[in-house]
């Protein structure tokens, strides 16, 4: 167990920056999940805090020692590769003991190793496969056991790097909750790297979205979901993707290009006419509503073009006239029908207000259409 | 490219596949066969996709219909024209591979372009222009295919495809490099462009989410014989059977063990130590071990005193913030069961949960064959 302290971190591969000025601190136990694409630099700060990379600039303490120059095994944290990395020559109990025989993290007598090989299979449900070699395992048999060669070993820090992501879809959601449930049991502070971010909300207690090496929003995983920084964080929430409007401040209303949507500007946003901002909101917020809307819900009307089946979900593509277009997801209970014109809703506080974007740039996020919510930044 | 030709841009055409059979005999091995005789009849215009895991026969059925592999028996027509005798190169199909198979010393427009000229097709500039605007990718004309990403490769190989106009469009995982929300874009790109020019399609495809959303109808396929062919709301929502019901839909529908219990004319099932669930089945007998498939969707908690439902405790609860996700263990029922709540709901772990499912989306299936239930 210990806290993690990343300050001011820069790494460079030749002209490439792959991190740039990280800050991060993670407490006592946390849940810690760093979320971004590829490329964003979160193995990159996975390695650095391992001591696998040599930093250019900035510091890196666990448990209040600094390690930045410590090799990497003694700083007592322990690592899960993307790539499974067991020795096919070894049955799974070898593959589990060889972390304790190493002799760098502490002499274990055969019982206590027996001791903690036994404690961790039986959490992950693996005991009975431990005189088989990987060849005989299936990939999510595979994923566990190497999983619990990180476990196996104390550490200040466990350090996962998408240890999900080889595994498909379906056995991904149910390996999840059972490291949710891990989770839940050991109080070793982790730092999880993924690009997923259904993982990220599920198993984060709080999540750092990076972007292009560069930090860009911390929080619980309620508050970047709810009040995302920006674009690109309100983007890498949520599949489908944010639907993101082009509109323009005009009489104290914000409407789009068409007029498709029309907002009073809420209290506390500071804009004036000519203002240009975009108006985000998730397929997942927009109602079709066949009743009266109250006043704190953005009413829009459109045709749906384009209805896609998604298992119990219908994705409706919906044209709001002019060239504006939503998605939206709903109940296949529920759906639309092609060609059907259709109401939809958006209670307020759902309606994002970003700041307008010049070239495709990602803009901040100004506060939500709310008229009681009161406005951040 | 052989210098007799199909007709370009004929109209789209109905293509039917009768009792095609593909064995690969090798000397010194078994015989392997891959696809045991699956009948298919498909509507001009309409988008098919086959879907089914690895293995399952789909890629050989499709490159059978290119003629990029024999027929061991049975006949494909593609119209009122029965084409397994004929080269690839007068069958008169567009394939896109999941290998993009781009041509590396041409350009991408040269790529685009190849097809219709080999065919001395007319408007070729205006006509890759065009295609180029639709899918997004005007700006890589001039860049050559190793300069290119996995996913602007997977593009130009399915422009490629859609270029030529084709009757019939043979398309393999067209979709599988690109990231989610290119994937998502592309699809419906691809979708409208397939209604507008009205191509017989068939998309051959893993991706059950990918085949629900794309297609018009979907065959599942698996150990090379067609499990089910139906709209997306048909596999969806009435499953044939075990396999269709397990292999579509995620999370994975939960399938548990039950016994039936006739009340008058209704069909109850009973599930673990003291789980019971209103089906709208009406004919199994009474007592009558079964497999229960509940879909995690169709699930949602209860707090009346209903005492139709199952109960357990919540191993996990996951907020997903879209939709929460409970792990739930019921007594008497091997393995957990999956529960997706509403994003309002909050459950911690140790905590109860009671839940049920509407009667019409408890499916009950056969234990030993898998057959759906009536």
């Amino acid at each position: 167990m210990g806290a993690l302290e990343v300050r001011g971190l820069r790494k460079t591969y030749g002209k490439t920056t792959a991190l740039e000025n990280l800050d991060l601190a993670v407490e006592n136990g946390e849940f810690f999940v760093v979320l971004g694409p590829s490329g964003a630099g979160k193995t990159t700060t996975l390695k650095s805090v391992a001591g696998l990379v040599e930093i250019d600039k900035g510091t890196v303490e666990i448990s209040g020692r600094d390690v930045t120059s410590a090799e990497p095994y003694h700083r007592n944290v322990a690592m899960a590769f993307e790539s499974y990395a067991l020795y096919p020559q070894k049955t799974v109990f070898e593959n589990l003991a060889s972390p304790l025989k190493s002799g760098r993290s502490g002499k274990y007598s055969a019982d206590d190793q027996r001791r903690r090989i036994t404690a961790v299979t039986t959490t992950l449900g693996i005991s009975h496969l431990l005189n088989r070699f990987p060849r005989e395992l299936s990939n999510g048999q595979r994923q566990r056991v190497a999983l619990g060669r990180v476990l196996v070993r104390p550490a200040d820090i466990y350090l996962l790097d998408e240890p999900l992501s080889h595994l498909d879809a379906k056995l991904r959601s149910a390996m999840r909750a059972e490291l949710k449930q891990l989770g839940e049991m050991s109080d070793t502070t982790t730092l999880y790297v993924t690009h997923d971010y259904q993982e990220a909300l599920a198993l984060g207690d709080r999540i750092a979205v990076l972007r292009e090496g560069r930090l860009v929003q911390i929080g619980t995983p309620e508050e970047v979901w709810k009040r995302p920084v920006d674009t690109f964080v309100a983007k890498a929430l949520g599949q489908p993707e944010i639907n993101l409007l082009p509109a323009e401040v005009e009489h104290g209303q914000i409407h789009t290009a068409g007029g498709a949507v029309q907002l009073a500007v809420p209290p506390g946003l500071d804009v004036v006419a000519g203002t240009r901002l975009r108006v985000g909101v998730r397929p997942r917020d927009i109602e079709l509503s066949r009743t009266q809307a109250d006043d704190a819900v953005l009413c829009m009307y459109g045709t749906v073009r384009l209805a896609e089946r998604l298992g119990r979900l219908v994705e409706l593509t919906v044209a709001l006239g002019d060239d504006t277009s939503v998605i939206v997801v709903t109940s296949s209970d529920r759906a639309a029908h092609e060609g059907e014109a259709v109401e939809l809703a958006v209670r307020l506080e759902h309606v994002h207000l970003f700041a307008g974007d010049d070239a495709g740039e990602e803009t901040a996020r100004l506060g939500s259409a709310s008229t009681k919510e009161r406005q951040q930044g | 490219m052989t210098a007799t030709t199909a007709p370009d841009e004929a109209a789209a055409q109905r293509l039917v596949l009768d009792k095609l059979h593909k064995t690969y005999v090798s000397r010194g091995r078994e015989s392997f066969e891959a696809v045991k005789g699956i009948d298919l009849d498909i509507e001009p215009g309409e988008l098919v996709a086959l879907l089914g895991p690895s293995g399952c026969g789909k890629t050989t059925t499709l490159r059978m219909i290119a003629g990029l592999e024999t027929v061991t028996s049975g006949d494909i027509r593609i119209g009122s024209r029965s084409v397994a005798d004929l080269p690839p190169g007068r069958r008169n199909v567009g394939v896109g591979f999941e290998s993009y198979a781009l041509y590396p010393p041409l350009s991408v427009r040269d790529n685009l372009a190849y097809g219709l000229k080999a065919r001395k097709a007319k408007n070729v500039k205006e006509r890759v222009d065009t295609l180029a605007e639709r899918l997004e990718m005007s700006e890589l004309l001039g860049m050559r295919p190793a300069n290119l990403s996995s996913g602007q490769k997977q593009r130009i190989a399915l422009a490629r495809a859609l270029i030529r106009n084709p009757p019939v469009l043979l398309l393999d995982e067209p979709l599988s490099h690109l990231d989610a929300s290119q994937r998502q874009r592309v699809r419906r790109e691809l979708k409208v462009l397939q209604r507008e020019f009205g191509y017989t399609t068939i998309v051959v495809t893993h991706d059950q989410l990918e085949a629900l959303s794309l297609a018009d109808r979907i065959a599942v396929m698996d150990a090379g014989v067609i499990q089910q062919f139906g709209t997306p709301d048909e596999i969806f929502d009435d499953p044939a059977n075990h396999f269709v019901a397990d292999f579509v839909g995620e999370p994975k529908i939960n399938l548990v063990e039950g016994t039936t219990e006739r009340r008058g004319d209704r069909v109850v099932v009973r599930i673990g130590r003291s789980g019971v669930l209103m089906t709208t089945t009406t004919t199994p007998e009474d007592g009558r071990t079964v497999t229960v498939g509940l879909r995690p969707q169709d699930c949602h908690s209860e707090h009346g005193n209903d005492a139709l439902t199952l109960e357990g405790e919540v191993k996990v609860y996951e907020n997903l913030l879209e939709f929460g996700q409970a792990t739930v263990t019921v007594p008497g029922v091997d393995g957990p069961v999956v529960v997706q709540t509403s994003p309002e709901e909050s459950w911690s772990s140790g905590e109860a949960m009671r839940f049920a499912a509407p009667p019409e989306r408890v499916y009950l299936f056969d234990t030993d064959t898998g057959v759906r239930l009536g």
